[in-house]
């Protein structure tokens, strides 16, 4: 009899024990086994240190373009940010003018220049949307004070949390993976509701618990709640950019902007407690 | 001296499914947001060719150890994908050892029973770890990676007989 075509052949020890070991880390993930937690901790420090550094030289080689045509543009673009900095700073006089009178902004933007000392930057090494998961991993990780469920902020929007911080690196769940939860206010009312990740929507999320008697409307902004104590209040995610009546069941469908596509960053800023 | 033409070719398959692997952090790179693994699953499809026609360095350790490198960079609990892939690899290996590789709709149906045991197991694995999932994303990707294979198959077989046949020159 052929070894090879029978599924009961002299590897299928091996074949077996393997996938006891596939199954048992399955299992002891699931568990959150400690010392598994920990091996698993250095596996993915490895992992994503060494990946970026083989897939190195092909990114670089790949984003040479763009150097050589950043390097064209340049005098181009220094000339435009010249002109929008002017432009910058009228705005932020305005933009002062408004802190003043709206008290609810005034609170937030408080909070959140308090808070923005307790940021570490960190550079994305690897980014994962797929099927399974849609995450980025960043170079920062326990060492520097990350933990699990800190936020990630890119210019100041919301874009993900920390799913898992090695010691070295962390996975950042990103607002559009299925398994996202992040409690939210939204609007000038501060309506509370909870922003799932929904990737079969336009939107790529949407909101769950939205209280039936609040109406929403377009451009309402969407901000961070801090009711389960583990986000700061008052960090920008996106806004209502449309609002459908449904007929049938009488609902409203909300589409939301998020206010930046995590996957065009190489760099965004992680919030950390340094108590 | 064949033999090291060989490995040559035999590396290069086991770099393929390693860079597969990193998926989008090099697609960025190209300026453009090549969501493919949204719609078809580009490491099972390239296992599945390469075990099917019993490259070098595709063993079941190797399976294990790349679905830990998969799951590390996924996100996904560990463990997942090395089941995935290790069941892909020994259907795979199954199906060429009774000789289904003389006709390609027979390898092509073969694989669709292939991935689509490996997506069931899957979602299992999610439903029992509480993990909340899509189906019908796994729907359309299943019938992605199927309808993939073909062309994945033609341009696979091209440019490794192409370099077989430079390397013999």
């Amino acid at each position: 009899m052929n070894e090879e075509n029978s599924w009961f052949d002299k590897s299928n020890l091996r074949i077996f024990v393997l996938f006891i070991l596939a199954f048992s880390f399955i299992y002891l993930d699931g568990t959150n086994q400690k010392y598994f937690k920990k091996t698993k901790s250095l596996i993915n420090d490895a992992v994503s240190q060494a990946s970026y550094v083989v897939t190195w030289p092909i990114r670089e080689l790949l984003a040479s373009p763009s150097y050589i045509k950043s390097i064209i543009v340049l005098k181009k673009n220094n000339e435009e940010i010249n002109n929008l900095k002017n432009k910058v700073e009228e705005l932020i006089v305005e933009n002062n003018f408004l802190k003043l009178d709206s008290q609810k902004l005034k609170d937030f933007l408080a909070e959140e220049e308090s808070y923005s000392a307790d940021t570490v930057q960190a550079k994305i090494i690897l980014k994962s949307k797929g099927i399974f998961s849609q995450s980025i991993v960043i170079n920062r990780g326990s060492k520097e004070g990350v933990k699990n469920g800190s936020p990630i902020v890119k210019n100041n929007f919301l874009i993900g949390q920390v799913l898992e911080a090695n010691y070295q690196s962390s996975r950042v769940m990103l607002l559009t993976d299925i398994n996202s939860r992040i409690p939210v206010l939204i609007g000038g009312q501060l309506i509370q509701a909870i922003l799932v990740g929904n990737p079969s929507s336009k939107s790529k999320v949407s909101l769950q618990y939205l209280s039936k008697k609040h109406k929403l409307e377009n451009g309402d902004k969407i901000y961070t709640s801090d009711i389960e104590g583990v986000l700061k209040r008052g960090i920008l995610i996106g806004s209502i950019v449309e609002v459908k009546q449904n007929e049938t069941n009488k609902m409203q469908n909300y589409l939301i902007q998020l206010h930046y596509n995590s996957y065009q960053a190489d760099y965004v800023s992680v919030f950390v407690s340094k108590k | 001296m064949k033999k090291q033409k060989k490995n040559y070719n035999n590396f290069l398959a086991i770099g393929l499914v390693f860079f597969s692997l990193m998926g989008n952090s090099m697609t960025k790179e190209f300026f453009v947001e090549l969501d493919f693994n949204q719609f078809f699953n580009l490491p099972y499809l390239l296992i599945y060719f390469f075990s099917f026609n019993r490259f070098d360095y595709f063993s079941i350790f190797s399976m294990f150890v790349f679905g830990l490198i998969s799951d590390s960079i996924t996100g996904i609990p560990f463990g997942v994908s090395s089941v995935a892939f290790m069941l892909i690899f020994r259907i795979a290996i199954y199906q060429n050892s009774i000789r289904l590789r003389s006709m390609f709709l027979a390898e092509w149906f073969a694989f669709a029973i292939a991935i689509l045991i490996t997506y069931i197991l899957i979602l299992i694995i999610f439903y029992v770890n509480s993990r909340l999932f899509d189906y019908e994303i796994y729907i359309y990707n299943f019938l992605g990676t199927v309808l993939m294979y073909p062309f994945i198959w033609l341009i696979l077989k091209y440019f490794f007989l192409k370099l077989e046949r430079i390397s013999n020159d």
